[in-house]
């Protein structure tokens, strides 16, 4: 069988290969998918070209969203036995031929052709995208894969503060009558097609840089003064491996699943509201909010950096005091400051974003560390294919999130007219679904060595993950 | 089904390599430079 350029097994790394090369060729890819979480910057202006309903729009997301859990659970296997070189070239095309098809939609004012390109095939690029680097990170940081993975999917978080300016910036140069400064100013449909064609080859570009740098460490490498039976005597580590088809018959990756999905559920529900919410904590008697519009796209702002930051900040901090104490403080902490912000939170403005913040740090650290957790459970012999299974929890999560939220708010009144009291229920319940995710972490023990695989089936990767199917 | 490396190559650390990795942190530096500048303009309106 012939050997190409994107095969494993030509991405072994050589003697004297440092491993804090291979974080920017994760990033590479992350810092690019991480443009889905910036959609709303031409939402306004695809209503208008497309004579649609902001529903209509905001269906073209979800798919995204959907197709990204989809993906990285039914690719994860195909991912890991691939390597991460052929996985991130996959991403890139599809990531690429998502926006120049949704390009090609918006110029000829057929939707459902933006359904599939950004919609399905970018939905894609982003779940294999995703998950390509995982593994091949904690392979190169057995010592510290919170760390590892936090880096890489900061870049998720790092990638929507990058592409919300620099859409902006574009639409302003592709439609001159466009000024983001000036209210009720929307973009054309053509300057969003001509933005959509800019991204999809700036971003194949920028994926191709990871592609083609990105390395594995050669079998049985580790980094100087590792000890993986130091590591493995920590609570919940362990040194043998689960492959993934074992391991969804386990109940720790349903627990796992629980616990992400409580976590992300409530984060979404701050995060989807963010903007009215801060306006409505502060509506005076009249009806007027002392928080304008402008300065709650500025709390937006804050809470995207709070995401970032939490991805990188707590991840790491995992590694120092272990998995599951990290995830009772993001749930057990995270419910102390929901029922804050329900009780207090609208005593200054102040305290409300600070409170706020926090939590969305904690809903970033719970995305980034949970590839590590992952690892520690199950070892790290097919950790890709099993993480992109348990991403199922976040499309389920993101359907989930705004569902309750919304519901909750449009049973208190009119969009406009709501105050702090009626976010209120939707906080509180938001506190239920965080002591569920609790009780859930609190619930996780050790993999029962039935499931462990035999150490003669595990010495490469790629060859084991075969003999599994 | 894959294949043991067949040809025993592997990607070595060459100067080429070790310059566009090293180039790699400085872009993601700048890019990320960039967002938050650009994020912390607009929350400056908040306080």
């Amino acid at each position: 069988m012939a050997v190409s350029f994107l095969d494993r097994q030509r991405t072994v790394a050589g003697p004297g290969f440092s491993r804090w090369l291979i974080p920017p060729t994760a990033l590479a890819v992350h810092l690019c998918i991480g443009q889905a979480y910036a959609t709303s910057v031409y939402k306004t202006a695809l209503v208008k070209h497309f004579h649609a309903s902001l529903t209509q729009i905001g269906v073209i997301f979800s798919i995204a969203i959907v197709m990204l859990g989809l993906s990285a659970a039914v690719g994860g296997t195909w991912v890991d036995r691939n390597g991460p070189r052929k996985a991130m070239f996959v991403s890139a095309c599809c990531w690429a031929a998502g926006f120049l098809i949704g390009a090609a939609g918006i110029s000829t004012r057929q939707l459902w052709l933006v359904y599939l390109g950004y919609g399905v095939v970018g939905g894609i690029g982003l779940g294999i995208g995703y998950i390509s680097p995982v593994s091949t990170l904690i392979k190169w940081f057995p010592d510290r894969p919170g760390l590892a993975t936090g880096l890489a999917i900061m870049g998720f978080g790092g990638g929507a503060l990058i592409a919300s300016p620099l859409s902006t910036q574009l639409l302003g140069v592709y439609d001159p009558n466009y000024n983001s400064a000036v209210a009720g100013s929307v973009a054309s449909g053509a300057a969003v097609a001509k933005l959509f064609v800019t991204l999809g080859i700036v971003y194949f570009v920028v994926m191709m840089f990871g592609v083609f740098n990105v390395r594995v460490p050669p079998p049985g490498w580790a980094p100087a003064g590792y000890d993986p039976a130091r590591l493995a005597a920590r609570p919940l580590v362990t040194d043998a491996d689960v492959s993934a088809a074992n391991a969804i018959r386990t109940p720790q990756f349903y627990l796992l699943w629980v616990v992400l999905f409580c976590n992300v559920t409530a984060g979404i529900g701050i995060l989807e509201q963010a903007s009215p919410m801060i306006q409505d904590f502060f509506r005076g008697a009249g009806g007027t909010s002392t928080v304008t519009v402008a300065a709650a796209g500025g709390f937006v702002g804050l809470l995207s950096m709070a995401n970032m930051a939490g991805r990188f900040v707590w991840s790491s901090t995992s590694d120092v005091i272990g998995r599951r104490p990290i995830y009772l403080g993001y749930l057990g902490v995270g419910m102390v400051l929901y029922t804050a912000l329900a009780l207090v939170g609208k005593t200054s403005t102040a305290i409300f974003v600070l409170f706020a913040v926090l939590i969305l740090s904690f809903y970033g650290g719970g995305f980034a560390t949970v590839p590590a957790y992952l690892r520690d459970l199950f070892g790290g012999y097919q950790v890709g294919a099993i993480h992109g299974r348990l991403l199922t929890a976040w499309s389920a999560a993101g359907v989930a999130g705004p569902l309750i939220v919304n519901g909750i708010l449009d049973a208190q009144g009119k969009p406009g007219t709501l105050t702090a009291a009626a976010y209120r229920p939707a906080l509180l319940t938001m506190v239920v679904i965080l002591a569920v995710g609790f009780v859930a972490n609190l619930l996780q023990r050790p993999v029962s060595a039935r499931f462990h695989e035999p150490a003669a089936l595990r010495p490469d990767p790629a060859q084991a993950e075969g003999a599994t199917r | 089904m894959t294949v043991p490396n067949p040809d025993g190559r592997q990607a070595p650390m060459t100067p080429w390599v070790r310059s566009q990795l090293v180039a790699g942190w400085l872009l993601v530096a700048v890019a990320l430079g960039y967002g938050v500048y650009e994020t912390l303009l607009k929350t400056a309106q908040l306080f």
